[in-house]
């Protein structure tokens, strides 16, 4: 068997994960910045493939994660998923107080109040479908650790989805989700 | 009373992206643009092993400092690695663009700020061209920080000699194609840059008028980039204003990565005494393509079916044609 060179490996890394990356990029970063936080996570890889390990996937959201955060702080762009999240989960019809919000806008907004921290330990579960011990590689954290971070993130988001939810029968005025 | 249901499982339904990772054809096309390009950087592999942890820890604040549209990137090149470069570099980047055997493709996306505009507005083009001047290209608008529906079309070509040249032009408002000019107008005598149009001609055009000079290097999306800079320099269209423009091409294969131009002009307008006009744009993809049959078919407007002809867009043909076969019928 012939071994495959750098670059047939590198191609092939990038073609099974630039779609899940992508797709990472743009749950966290405004549209105009994801394929920078794309690019530069597999410019990483590019430069550091030796360093990947057999299961990529929860290396590359590591990779990306960082390559987000630190475009956050170079860029004053800390607000950027909050404002996206919290424009996502107020409805176009902003206008009209008695406009019926859907349950996938509470739980985005829910999600919206929570810290970085707890959102992305959400997020790696939900939204990537990672298992636990993979989202503990991504989020650089022992799976001990990630296992109380998500204990925790999930309280803080059903006590934020309680203070949002509608109570029984009623509705929710689109105003009142709105994040700042 | 709402049923219970487990957070995650809630959170999972709420996914703003569940059909995040099927990709558009051209979205495929950009991803193997990014491929090939990362394929054509050097690893540095070497670099790395010998520098250990601290050359990876440089290299991700430079990576930091490149994320962003492109105006960040354009704001932090002064900052990052202020090396000069040796000469020759403005010559490749123009050789890059000037192949005759290819045809370029293009897919931009500019932001442009106007000083007596109230909003920022961005668009996105694609575009198709050849270094003797041919050019097709769909201008889009921007909804939600993407490409959005397509506002015009126009394709046409650039004829040795002439300083307005011919092109057509369909635009979805009116859903009418008609007869255009392209070109920078009557001979002032002054260095003017349409930043609308190719890239390629517009480097070409600041070379002749030995209008650029590199200012070191930087990085864009993750590859390294020269600076290649020009002005400020007055114009009389200008009034006492000038221009600048900022070309970054990429530092292995020349081609361009991102453009900055921004003039200014004064006027004795006393409602617009100084207009300022700020425009960055990212090229997404910039290719070179076979020039055979089957490429040179994007060359030529698309059909837009339905469409109507202004009175004299037929006219437009033989040697003063737009190059492709006019889909107007000609004048009677």
């Amino acid at each position: 068997l012939v071994e495959p060179t750098r670059d047939e490996r590198f191609e092939s890394l990038f073609r099974d994960h630039y779609a899940t990356v992508r797709a990472y990029a743009l749950r966290r970063a405004p549209r105009d910045m994801a394929p920078d936080v794309v690019a530069e996570t597999f410019l990483v890889a590019w430069r550091r493939l030796d360093d990947v390990p057999a299961d990529p996937l929860p290396w590359l959201y590591g990779v990306a994660r960082r390559v987000l955060a630190n475009a956050r702080r170079s860029a004053n762009r800390g607000l950027a998923l909050e404002r996206r999240l919290a424009s996502a989960a107020v409805p176009a019809g902003l206008g009209d107080p008695g406009e019926r919000v859907g349950e996938a806008e509470i739980v985005r907004a829910a999600l919206a109040r929570l810290s970085e921290r707890d959102r992305e330990t959400l997020m790696l579960v939900a939204w990537e479908g990672l298992s636990s011990a993979r989202a503990a590689r991504a989020a650089g954290c022992t799976r001990a650790a990630f296992a109380v971070r998500l204990h925790r993130a999930r309280g803080r988001l059903a006590t934020q989805l309680a203070s949002l939810e509608p109570p029984a029968g009623g509705r929710v005025e689109a105003q009142s989700l709105e994040v700042s | 009373m709402r049923p219970e249901r487990d957070q995650l499982q809630r959170l999972a339904a709420a996914d703003p992206l569940r059909d995040g990772e099927r990709l558009t054809h051209e979205e495929e096309r950009e991803a193997d643009a990014l491929l090939a390009r990362m394929l054509a950087t050097p690893p540095a592999g070497a670099e790395r092993n010998a520098g250990g942890r601290r050359r990876v820890r440089r290299w991700g604040l430079a990576a930091a400092a490149v994320v962003g549209v492109a105006a960040a990137v354009l704001a932090v090149t002064s900052l990052v690695d202020s090396d000069a470069p040796g000469g020759g570099i403005v010559e490749r980047a123009v050789a890059a663009v000037t192949r005759e055997d290819v045809i370029y493709h293009v897919v931009e996306r500019s932001r442009a700020e106007v000083s007596y505009e109230d909003e920022a507005r961005t668009i996105y083009s694609e575009s198709w061209h050849t270094s003797e001047g041919h050019i097709h290209q769909r201008t889009f608008a921007a909804r939600d920080g993407r490409k959005g529906r397509l506002l015009q079309d126009f394709a046409g070509r650039w004829i040795p000699g002439r300083r307005v040249n011919p092109l057509l032009r369909w635009e979805a408002r009116s859903n009418t194609i008609s007869e255009a000019g392209i070109g920078p107008g009557p001979d002032t005598g002054a260095p003017t840059l349409d930043p609308f149009t190719d890239p390629g001609a517009q480097l070409r055009r600041l070379q002749e008028e030995d209008r650029l000079r590199v200012a070191g290097t930087t990085r864009v999306g993750g590859r390294r980039a020269y600076r290649l800079v020009s002005g400020p320099v007055g114009h009389p269209r200008l009034g006492a204003g000038e221009e600048r423009v900022e070309f970054l091409v990429d530092a292995d294969t020349y081609l361009p990565l991102a453009q900055r131009y921004s003039s200014v002009h004064r006027s004795s307008d006393p409602e617009r005494p100084i207009s300022r006009i700020d425009i960055v744009s990212r090229y997404l993809v910039y290719e070179r393509l076979p020039l055979n049959e089957r490429n040179r078919a994007f060359l030529d407007l698309d059909p837009h079916p339905g469409a109507k002809c202004s009175r004299f867009a037929g006219e437009l043909r033989g040697e003063q044609g737009v190059g492709f076969p006019n889909p107007c019928p000609p004048p009677d």
